[in-house]
Parts: C-alpha cells; sequence; structure tokens
C-alpha cells in the first residue's frame, strides 16, 4: 500500500474515524495497531524484523537505565575514588549494551540490504587473487523501511545512553515509535523524545488541524502526481536509453530529474507530515527550501534534514569526540598548525558521515561515490576557504548582494545537478558515461525545434512541469520569507479558498499521472 | 453543526464538478463505424414503451440490422443494440437493461458469440457500461465481469480512468448536455456502404462432420437469456448474420442442437435462404466479416418478415403515436444515399 494510492487514503479515513471515536486511553494503541496491520499488509512475516528490533532496543534501554539506576545506588555514601571505579565499570557495561544494540540493528540492516552488495565485492576481490571460490546470492526482499526505523532504534537508545531521554517501561510505546505507519516508507527520522509523547498523547478532532493536515496532503499530492511522475517520464525515457541521448537532451534530463526527486520526495513528506497532523503529531521538517542554499553544506542541512540530522548526532560526533579523532587532532595541530591542522580531524570525521550517507542510500558503488562526491567538494571548499576569502577582498565583492547569493545558489544547485546525475545512473560506470556525453552542442536546436517533446512526455506535459515548477518556486520563496501560506489562506473569503481547494484537488485529479493511461489506439474498434 | 453543513457542501460542490468533469472527460464513441454512445444513450431517449423488438449481439448485429428497414416494409419498431465483442454475458445483460425500459415482444439474438471464450478487451466493456445508466443490472454486469477491483471503481468514477485525455479532448467532449440519439446510429444500426467482396470464396459452411464446442460460461449464459425472455414472456429469435470469415457449419451444428434443445427458431443466414437473396460480392464492408448497408438491408428485411409472419409484431405505420419513426427513416434514406455518394466518389 502506497502512500499515493487510493487503498492508502481509504485506510487513513478509517484509521482517522477510529481515533477520533476511541477513548482517550486506548488513542495510541489504535495508532498502534493501525501501523502494525498497515506494516503486515505491506511486509507481511518479514514483520518479524520489526520486531526483533523493537524488543532489541527495548531491552537494551531498559538495561542501560538499570546500570544508571545500580550505579546511582551502589554510589551513595562512597569516597570519591570509589565513585570514580563504579562510574567506570557502569560506563563499561553500557557500552556493552550499546554494542550489542547497533550490532544487532545494524547487523540486520547489512545482512539484508548489503548483504549480496558484500558478496559481489569479495568475489571480484577472490577474483583477482584467483582463488576459486564464490559467495552465493540470495534472493532477498527489505522489510519496508527497515532503513528508516532502523536509524531511528540507534537514536533511542544512544539517546537513553547519553540519558537525553528516558527508557520507555511500556515496550508497545516503543513499538509505535518505531512503526508509526506514515513514515514508515520515506520517514523523516524521527527522535524518540520528540516523537514518542505525541504519539502517546491522546488527540481530539480539532477542525482546523485537520483541516491544514488534509491541505498538506493534497500539496504533496500535486507534488508528487502532479511534476514529480510526469518529469519522470522524461527522466525514465532518457536514463534507460542513455546511449541514443546526449547534449542538451542529458541536460534537461538531469534537471527535470532534480525536480522530480525533489518534487517526489518532499511530496511524500508533506503527505507523511499531513496524514500525521490530522492526528495531532508534528513530524520534523525534512525540506527547507533547500535550492536556496549557498553552499553544499547548507543545502545538506535543508535537504532530507532528519537524516543530515542523525548522521551528525550518531556519525560525526562520536567520531570526532573519539580518542582516535582527539589524537589525530593533537597530532595534526603540532605537525601543520594553524587551518589546516583544525582541517585535517574534520576531515577524518566528515569521511565517515559521507561514506555512510552514500551507503545508506542503496548497496552499490554509485551511492558510495555519491556521498564522496559531496565530501570531497565540501572538502575542497573548506580548504580553499581562505583563499576564496583573499579573492573576494581583492576583487571587492559584496558578499551579501543579491548577485553573489544568486551565485553561490546557482553554484550550489550545478554540484547538485552533478550528484543527481550519479543518484540516477543505473551504475557508475553508466553516470560517468553520461556525464562525458554532455559535452556536445550538436543536439542544441532540440531545444527548440520540439523535438524535446517527443521524448517521454509531450509538449503540454512540459508545461505543466513548467507551472508547477513555478508554483513550488513561488511557495518557496514566500516560505523563505516567513510567511505561513496555510495560515495566510484561512485568512482568505470561504470564495477564494473554496477555488483554491477545488483547484488544486481537480488539478491532481486530472494532471496528475496514476492509473492505466488512456490510449486511444487501445480502445480501437476491434473489428470483431 | 455549522462546520458539518460547511463540508457536506464543499462535498456536494466537489462531486457536482467531478461529475460535470467525468461527463466532459468520458470518451464519445460516435464515429460511424462503431457509435456506441448514441447507441446505447440513444435507447434510453426512445419513449418508453414503444420498442417491440431488440437485435443483440456483437458487431455483426451492430452493424447487419436495420430497424429502419424493418419499420419501412413491415412497420415493426425494433431497437439495434448490438455493440462490438459483445460476448454472451454482456448480451444477456443488456437484455435485461434492456427490458427494464421498454416492453420487448421479441429478441433477436446473434449467436456469433456462442464461440467466444476469451472476455471483451477493455474498450468494449468501456463502451457499453460507460453510456449504460446506473441501475441495479449495471451493478450487478460490473459484478459478473472478471475485472480487478481497482479497475472496476474506475468504472464507478470513469475520471479516474480518463483524467489523461486532457491534452485530446475536442468540441465533442463538452456538449455536456447533449442528446446523442441524433447522430452515427441509426436506432442503434451502424451504417456502412464500403464494398469489399469476399474473395476466398472458400465453401466455409461446407459439411466437416465437426460440431463445435461450446464454453459451459457461454452455455450458462444462453441458459440465462433464454430464461430471463421466458421469464418476462419475450419471444426469442436466434440469428446467424452472414459471416464468412467467422462462421462454419461446425458452429452452427452446435447452436442448431442448442435451439433445438430449447425449442427456439434459428435462422442461419450463412446457408441460401430462398427470398433472402445475399451476395457476398455486394453485401459485405470487410471482405466477409461484417455486413454493408446492402447487406443489412437483405437481412433485415427478410428477419423483418420472419418476425411479421411468425411473431405477429404489430405494424404500427398508421399509429400517430410512432411519428417519429418517420423522421428517423427520412434521416436513414439521407444519409445512406450521402454515405452511398462518398463510398462510389471513393
Amino acid at each position: 500500500m502506497t502512500i499515493v494510492s487510493l487503498n492508502f487514503l481509504a485506510f487513513i479515513a478509517i484509521v482517522s474515524l477510529i481515533y477520533f471515536i476511541m477513548p482517550k486511553k486506548i488513542k495510541w494503541i489504535v495508532l498502534l495497531l493501525a501501523s502494525y496491520v498497515y506494516y503486515f499488509i505491506s511486509s507481511k512475516e518479514l514483520t518479524g524484523y520489526l520486531i526483533i528490533t523493537t524488543i532489541s532496543i527495548y531491552l537494551v534501554a531498559r538495561g542501560l537505565e538499570k546500570v544508571d539506576i545500580k550505579q546511582k545506588i551502589e554510589c551513595e555514601g562512597k569516597e570519591r575514588q570509589l565513585k570514580k571505579q563504579l562510574k567506570n565499570k557502569a560506563k563499561k557495561k553500557k557500552k556493552l549494551l550499546i554494542l550489542f544494540a547497533v550490532l544487532v540493528n545494524v547487523g540486520i540492516l547489512v545482512f539484508l540490504k548489503y548483504c549480496n552488495f558484500l558478496s559481489e565485492n569479495i568475489n571480484n576481490l577472490l577474483n583477482l587473487v584467483k582463488i576459486n571460490y564464490e559467495l552465493p546470492f540470495r534472493t532477498i526482499i527489505l522489510p519496508l523501511g527497515i532503513s528508516y526505523y532502523t536509524l531511528q532504534a540507534i537514536s533511542y537508545v544512544v539517546d537513553v545512553y547519553r540519558g537525553k531521554c528516558k527508557a520507555e517501561k511500556n515496550i508497545f510505546k516503543v513499538a509505535l515509535f518505531l512503526s508509526f505507519f506514515p513514515q514508515m516508507l520515506e520517514g523523516p527520522i524521527g527522535r524518540f523524545e520528540e516523537l514518542s509523547h505525541q504519539l502517546c498523547k491522546p488527540h481530539e478532532f480539532e477542525y482546523n488541524r485537520v483541516k491544514f493536515g488534509i491541505q498538506l496532503m493534497l500539496w504533496g499530492f500535486f507534488k508528487k502526481m502532479v511534476i514529480a511522475d510526469r518529469a519522470g517520464l522524461y527522466v525514465n525515457e532518457v536514463f534507460n536509453n542513455y546511449s541514443q541521448y546526449s547534449g542538451i537532451i542529458i541536460v534537461v534530463a538531469v534537471i527535470l530529474y532534480t525536480i522530480q526527486i525533489y518534487a517526489d520526495f518532499s511530496g511524500c513528506i508533506d503527505i507523511v507530515r499531513g496524514t500525521s497532523q490530522i492526528f495531532g503529531i508534528n513530524l520534523a521538517e525534512n525540506f527547507k527550501r533547500p535550492f536556496f542554499s549557498k553552499n553544499i553544506q547548507e543545502f545538506w542541512r535543508r535537504w532530507h534534514i532528519t537524516l543530515g540530522a542523525w548522521l551528525r548526532e550518531y556519525i560525526f560526533y562520536p567520531i570526532s569526540f573519539s580518542k582516535a579523532c582527539m589524537n589525530l587532532t593533537v597530532k595534526s595541530k603540532k605537525i601543520f598548525k594553524g587551518y589546516i591542522g583544525n582541517l585535517i580531524p574534520a576531515a577524518f570525521s566528515l569521511f565517515f558521515v559521507w561514506f555512510v550517507n552514500g551507503i545508506w542510500h542503496g548497496a552499490s558503488w554509485k551511492y558510495i561515490f555519491y556521498g564522496l562526491y559531496y565530501y570531497i567538494l565540501t572538502m575542497i571548499g573548506m580548504l580553499f576557504e581562505p583563499v576564496f576569502k583573499i579573492i573576494i577582498n581583492k576583487l571587492k565583492i559584496n558578499v551579501n548582494s543579491f548577485s553573489y547569493r544568486l551565485w553561490q545558489m546557482i553554484r550550489t544547485t550545478i554540484i547538485v545537478l552533478g550528484g543527481m546525475l550519479i543518484f540516477r545512473a543505473s551504475r557508475l560506470k553508466v553516470a560517468w558515461e553520461i556525464f562525458k556525453s554532455i559535452f556536445t552542442f550538436e543536439n542544441i536546436g532540440k531545444l527548440f525545434n520540439g523535438d524535446l517533446f517527443r521524448i517521454g512526455i509531450t509538449s503540454g506535459d512540459f508545461i505543466i512541469v513548467v507551472i508547477g515548477v513555478v508554483i513550488m518556486f513561488v511557495v518557496s520563496l514566500l516560505q523563505e520569507k516567513g510567511i505561513n501560506i496555510r495560515e495566510k489562506i484561512s485568512r482568505q473569503n470561504v470564495i477564494f479558498r473554496w477555488i483554491l481547494y477545488y483547484g488544486i484537488i481537480f488539478t491532481i485529479i486530472i494532471f496528475g499521472i496514476y492509473g492505466p493511461g488512456y490510449d486511444a489506439s487501445s480502445f480501437i474498434y476491434g473489428q470483431f | 453543526m455549522k462546520k458539518i453543513i460547511r463540508v457536506a457542501l464543499f462535498l456536494l460542490i466537489g462531486a457536482i464538478i467531478f461529475w460535470v468533469l467525468t461527463i466532459i472527460f468520458v470518451p464519445k464513441w460516435i464515429g460511424k463505424i462503431d457509435p456506441a454512445t448514441p447507441r446505447i444513450k440513444g435507447f434510453y431517449l426512445e419513449e418508453k414503451n414503444t420498442i417491440d423488438v431488440l437485435a443483440v449481439g456483437n458487431s455483426d448485429v451492430g452493424r447487419g440490422f436495420s430497424p429502419i428497414t424493418l419499420w419501412n416494409n413491415y412497420g415493426i419498431t425494433s431497437y439495434n443494440l448490438g455493440t462490438s465483442n459483445q460476448t454472451m454475458l454482456l448480451a444477456y445483460y443488456v437484455i435485461k437493461e434492456a427490458t427494464e425500459y421498454q416492453d420487448i415482444k421479441t429478441v433477436v439474438l446473434d449467436m456469433d458469440a456462442t464461440f467466444v471464450e476469451k472476455n471483451a478487451p477493455e474498450g468494449e466493456y468501456r463502451k457499453l457500461f460507460d453510456n449504460m445508466r446506473w441501475g441495479k443490472t449495471k451493478i450487478e454486469a460490473l459484478n459478473e465481469t472478471d475485472l480487478e477491483i481497482d479497475n472496476k471503481l474506475s468504472y464507478v468514477l470513469p475520471l479516474i480512468r480518463f483524467h489523461s485525455r486532457w491534452n485530446e479532448l475536442e468540441d465533442d467532449d463538452f456538449y455536456i448536455t447533449k442528446k446523442y440519439n441524433k447522430s452515427t446510429a441509426y436506432k442503434g444500426m451502424a451504417m456502412s456502404s464500403e464494398v469489399k467482396p469476399y474473395v476466398d470464396k472458400k465453401e466455409y459452411m461446407k459439411d466437416t462432420g465437426e460440431v463445435a464446442r461450446i464454453s459451459e460460461k457461454n452455455q450458462l449464459y444462453i441458459k440465462k437469456i433464454v430464461d430471463l425472455c421466458r421469464e418476462k414472456n419475450i419471444e426469442l429469435l436466434w440469428i446467424e448474420m452472414p459471416s464468412a470469415t467467422s462462421w462454419s457449419s461446425a458452429r452452427s451444428k452446435a447452436v442448431q442442437e442448442l435451439a433445438k434443445q430449447y425449442e427456439i427458431e434459428f435462422i442461419d443466414m450463412n446457408y441460401p435462404i430462398p427470398g433472402l437473396d445475399f451476395d457476398w460480392e455486394s453485401d459485405t464492408a470487410d471482405g466477409g466479416n461484417h455486413l454493408n448497408i446492402s447487406g443489412a438491408e437483405k437481412v433485415s428485411n427478410y428477419v423483418g418478415k420472419v418476425l411479421q409472419e411468425k411473431y405477429h409484431l404489430e405494424d404500427h405505420r398508421q399509429d400517430p403515436k410512432y411519428a417519429s419513426w418517420y423522421d428517423e427513416a427520412k434521416r436513414y434514406e439521407k444519409n445512406k444515399q450521402l454515405e452511398q455518394m462518398n463510398a462510389k466518389g471513393k
């Protein structure tokens, strides 16, 4: 049951109806049951993996809490030296527990998602050293949302370990935190202390909140079905038959893919957040107008925000504050001094951040390279920052001017386009082939002679994509200026509002890409 | 309370917009070869209880049964609800639906579909169901067809099936109040004036000693048709239009056996019949599969004669209640001449 389906809408309608008529005490149980029904429909027996993760993190979190309590009791009235010893002992225990939780959950993820990728690479290596042995490949079906809920699971136990949140006593509340159905498919990646109390708190029906939730869902459907899926028709044609295309056709495909993935991902997140809002749950924002970013770092603070935040909290910080990195900092400062000396430990930690970012997206070298692409560009930016500053000063460039900010946004977007090319290509080698084929000006005329409209989509479709992108841009611009659009709309008169609502609903129904499509030729008279 | 009324009003207006858009987006089948829209919608516009004979079957009937010929020659009022690829299942529901609007005295059923085992293509379902009125019969028919649940929903809400027609809408699509009775169908008949002789000349009705097999599903729906007609006191006449490319003696024998079993008259016009005067040189539009106007008029004249003589159908030509039939006959004649002139011009 994908979130862009009539089944999903029917499911939400039924669940919300039950949720609002149930007594306060059991409202969260309705959400838990609905989430498990949703999960079971999609994943059947694979639900077992979700249950294993739930039980494991519940027990580890409870264990961590027990170690803390035990250590506090033992420390009472003890001498300072003894207290320190007990603390260290407790810390070791906690580390073992957290290691267990991480190993179990990352282990499941690695086994299911990366097993074949690892086998393939080990086989290649064995082949290279001429060892006649091959690891077998397995047909593995991934449980729904495993990449998302595993990160949530790890964040929960680490937060308990760090004392940022308390261990939940009720295992079913932990189960709801991991399985909440709207966010199962594409996130956002939630944090226990922000999400759990919202999930478990009873929310009564509130007209305006439900209305705002539905509005956000509609906006998401518009982005996903009208813009993303339409752009995808062109993108699929070009990337699936890349050897037939070059130059401007590829450039348009990469731009359209970037539009597609943004409208698709942010659209789905809007549907997810809108659905949650119906139940009174505010999920974290995952996108904040990323194409207004002035540099890559900012882009990743605005794009898939919850993944970036997770990587910062649970990869960057632990590595930066690890003993190895501390030693590296000391050594590099001794050897290089100044700017470079500070840069090296950051480069060390950031490598892991981008590596994990890349591989999290999928089991393929292209995803690893996708992460490293951003890593290399980030490092180049950081390395030459002083040089850029000197140039800016020498040329007396006003960095606060609109033109400079525009240049920064365009530069960031071009870098992002490069990343998207890698992301969309079927393999790394293919990405390189496609990239090389861009550099030809022979077919630039196709931009004007109508040939562009024979590649998967028509001129009408192109116009719709362009109008859709303009609407998205205007909305983003208003949001960037701090205007709450839904609030603003709610203050308009009823006729304007209703026209707007009907407009978006029927735009989705008519211009959305769904169903088998209408092909008059398949309907022509069959001569029977 | 105020909010409930507001939401209800919002949904009501939304439903009306949806309904209007549905009318616009559903394809209009008004082509002269297969005028499904005026044929089916036109049927509902016929004055209640004025149609005595209903012709049902696939495109062989749609193009080969001429109600105007029956009117001109015998004063019999009939309607042609033969739709392309009409299976026995669909024929059953077409008859059932028709009897809810007209007091049908005789059903003329073409037996060509007896041997069609596969389902009709989606387009044929759509042509029939999208033009059929909502009611018990349509719901029952949709339930009986082996369409997937998502697909069935698209018959309830056709806009979700045809929304992608936005870039090919034509003026005809926006005439949302247009009545389709005066269009490319003549009391349901599709008129084609092309002449393409059957040149194969092989004796497709030569007795091979074989008897064709009728599937259980088709047997079931033929039985249902027989039972329905008997229940409603409707006479049933089985015919087989001349169709050199789809008929055979084995098929004819199988239907004859079934006709004997049910005690129903079966006229197979693929055999030489005195007075029919059918000619494969001049009476087929596409080399032996479908009839043209000439063939349709010959066949209809013969069937009309049988209906008058054996089924005692009333001649309404002197009844002022049926005056509009003369207008339709004039329109038919005028367009027939135009069609024939065009065909000669080609």
